[in-house]
């Protein structure tokens, strides 16, 4: 009868995979995802609402300091009842007003009015950044016989830390390594909850149906429950699998399709370099070349290995604990009490991640990445920065010993649970179901 | 006698409480056998451990002889009283999944169900959705797919509730010929006529111990008390000259004038009915004469009653 494990798996399948949802689905999210490469770099073409900004100069410094850009448009304005009958006119959305000083003439305090919506952090800092400028090098004019294009070769200096592995004199890109890891984590995340969540609605379906107890005379429970399990867990490497190979697909044809848009040149755009599209082919070529780079320093095999590993354990661990359950409630809305132990290690988990990131050999990453109820998630969140072979043969060993543990435990509950009807669930019944004998 | 199923001793507690309590069961092959009790006395969980479902705490199933084991699984078929069906399967390919679980393969499996679909003359709903049909219609399908893999041992709770008169006489008359075709039945039921129409075996169980057991006719007659119901044609002066010879239970004038209907109880010098006969012969004509027979329903009610008072 072993094989009954196998005939339930083939229609967990074959069920889930037939559904409009999972087609649309794994459709979609490729789409989603080639969309997100380029609709910033077509949004720069859109552009944004422009605004212009009337500038009450009383110090006489800032002339021409603010550039018009893109976005924004500066007009000098005499005086700022000028400026605010402007704004009331609709001539204006903001105005900046740069008052003389106090005694410290290194400070420039600047106020701007605006009306009805706040300008960004973003739209102030570049504000702030070219009066700085301008300040800098009119104090620098004053003290100094510094010329403008001097002071712009100053100003334009740059420090870069390049970290490089001692052995195999690779490069690192830790920045894109952070977003990797973060996004790894997170996906980790969100695939065990759904697909767990999916285990657990398909046990309530089976039970609040009554077909378990047609079910049950011929598959013994722990049949039902791997049959489900992994049926599932096939159901999501098929999707993973179409998804790689439609995002790849969608990817050339649309790069195709743009013409001369390579993939530099979307890159850039998202960048937003200005005047990107202009970029010499030379540059375009350095540029690819550090696309290769960046993907050769992440490892993306050994990357893609231990994001399968790490989601079949974290999958494995929680899914049979989602069925457990599903199989002490009759209906979804009594799940919420024994939902909170399941969803705050891997809330936690998500938690953690910030916190490795800024530390990835830290103590809280060591015992995030161990402990089996997070270690999916954190230990994702290192691997990209590499981590030592003796932890990651631990953080592994432990996983699996601790999904073959809840996946016993969570059998003797779905056991019992499965054919109890009536009594509501309690965390003493579940202790009570554990113990029973067959 | 050759026993199909027999348990022996078999106890299951569920913590503090005793779902059965050393019971002891024989069911002879080819038989129905009604399995019979008040709700909670343990019926479940007996046909349960006869599944496999769960195992007892002490005791043994024997099934043909044999110590219950995973191989018997497909030698048996269990209807249950609580059934349903993926809803949002499609009916062929339900069935064929229940099919398969009971080690059919798809190609015998696909052939016997076309073959009782037809029979049921629901082979239109192959490609139908579960949520479409009635109750009624699912409860046909749960049917076929219980007896579909031709198990010995068939479990059926409760079969005919939720059936339409005739349909219900469709399963019954199916249910009979399986049973002539050699099959072994246990059936589970709170209705008793239909225990007095087609068990041949009945067991008992009271608050997790058996109170009865046997043959259906042995038990009616056993207890029947030995009461014979006799319509009788004489002058109204015989029948009171019967009284102080005979047990006379009832004596009930008939609208024809003459008839009288009695009830009699045998007396214990009385071998049988025909000693009673006899007697009354001698006295005036008797028109009908027959043993009464209790139901089942009174059966089971004074049994338990009985076991409930023996208890206190």
């Amino acid at each position: 009868m072993k094989n009954n494990t196998w005939v339930v798996l083939q229609r967990e399948y074959m069920t889930r995979v037939k559904k409009k949802s999972f087609l649309l689905t794994t459709i979609l999210v490729p789409i989603l995802l080639v969309a997100l490469m380029f609709v910033p770099a077509l949004l720069m073409f859109v552009g944004e609402k422009q605004s212009v900004f009337a500038v009450v100069d009383e110090t006489g410094l800032y002339a021409g300091a603010f550039e018009d850009n893109e976005k924004d448009t500066f007009e000098s304005v005499a005086d700022t009842a000028a400026g605010m009958q402007g704004m009331r006119d609709g001539k204006y959305d903001a105005m900046l007003w740069l008052p003389v000083g106090s005694q410290e003439n290194n400070r420039q305090r600047i106020r701007l009015f605006y009306e009805e919506t706040e300008p960004s952090v973003g739209k102030i800092s570049e504000i702030e950044s070219m009066a700085e400028t301008r300040l800098k090098m009119e104090l620098l004019r004053q003290k100094s016989d510094i010329g403008a294009e001097t002071f712009a070769y100053i100003n334009g200096v740059e420090a870069e830390v390049v970290s490089q592995d001692r052995k195999t004199g690779e490069r690192s890109y830790t920045k894109v390594k952070s977003g990797v890891a973060y996004a790894l984590g997170f996906l980790i995340y969100m695939f065990i909850f759904m697909f767990g969540n999916m285990i657990m609605t398909g046990v309530i379906e089976e039970k609040s149906s009554r077909i378990i107890e047609v079910m049950i005379s011929s598959v013994k429970p722990f049949q039902l429950l791997m049959g489900k399990v992994i049926g599932l867990v096939l159901v999501c490497l098929t999707q993973f699998l179409v998804w790689a190979l439609l995002t790849l697909l969608l990817f050339l044809v649309t790069s195709m399709f743009a013409g001369g848009m390579d993939v530099s040149r979307v890159m850039a755009m998202q960048g937003s370099v200005p005047g990107s599209d202009m970029l010499p082919v030379s540059e375009m070529q350095a540029m690819m070349g550090e696309v290769q780079a960046i993907l050769a320093s992440l490892h993306v095999k050994q990357l893609l290995m231990f994001f399968l590993v790490y989601f079949l354990g974290g999958y494995l661990l929680y899914a049979s604990l989602f069925a457990a359950v599903g199989s002490a409630v009759e209906k979804e809305e009594d799940t919420s009490q024994f939902m909170l132990p399941l969803t705050v290690p891997l809330i936690i988990g998500i938690l953690l991640i910030t916190n490795v990131l800024q530390n990835p050999a830290g103590p809280i990453a060591f015992w995030g990445s161990m402990i089996p109820f997070t270690s999916p998630i954190v230990m994702l969140a290192r691997i990209p920065f590499g981590v030592p072979t003796w932890e990651l043969v631990l953080s592994i060993a432990l996983l699996v010993s601790s999904f073959v543990a809840s996946t016993w435990l969570a059998a003797r509950v779905y056991r019992v649970g499965i054919l109890m009807y009536g009594k509501k669930g309690s965390y003493k019944e579940l202790w009570k179901w554990i113990r029973y004998k067959n | 006698m050759e026993y199909l199923l027999e348990t022996q001793g078999v106890v299951k507690r569920y913590g503090s409480y005793t779902a059965l309590d050393h019971l002891d069961l024989r069911v002879p092959e080819g038989c129905i056998f009604g399995l019979l009790g008040p709700n909670g006395a343990g019926k479940t969980t007996l046909i349960r451990i006869i599944n496999q479902i769960t195992a007892p705490d002490e005791g043994c199933v024997l099934l043909d002889g044999e110590k219950l084991a995973q191989k018997h699984i497909s030698q048996v078929g269990y209807l249950p009283e609580e059934r349903g069906l993926y809803r949002n399967m499609k009916v062929g390919e339900q069935a064929m999944y229940l099919a398969q679980l009971k080690g059919l393969s798809r190609k015998e499996a696909a052939l016997r169900l076309h073959e009782w679909f037809e029979k049921f003359g629901i082979d239109s709903w192959w490609n139908k959705k579960v949520v479409e049909l009635s109750k009624g219609m699912q409860q046909k399908i749960q049917f076929v797919v219980t007896v579909l893999h031709r198990p010995k041992l068939l479990i059926f709770d409760e079969p005919f509730s939720g059936f339409d008169p005739i349909n219900a006489q469709l399963l019954k008359d199916e249910i009979l010929r399986l049973r002539d075709q050699g099959a072994t039945v246990i059936f589970s039921t709170h209705n008793m006529a239909s225990v007095e129409e087609i068990c041949d075996e009945i067991a008992l169980i009271n608050k997790s111990k058996k109170v009865l057991d046997g043959r259906v006719d042995d038990i009616r007659r056993r207890f029947s008390g030995n009461i014979y119901q006799v319509l009788f044609k004489g002058e109204d002066g015989t029948v009171d000259a019967l009284r102080p010879t005979m047990d006379m239970v009832e004596c009930r004038r008939h609208d024809t004038p003459g008839l009288y209907e009695l009830k009699i109880r045998l007396k214990q010098e009385q071998a049988g009915g025909n000693a009673l006969l006899r007697e009354l012969m001698l006295h005036g004509e008797v028109k009908a004469f027959s043993e009464k027979l209790p139901g089942m329903n009174d059966i089971f009610i004074q049994t338990v009653k009985k076991a409930e008072e023996n208890e206190k």
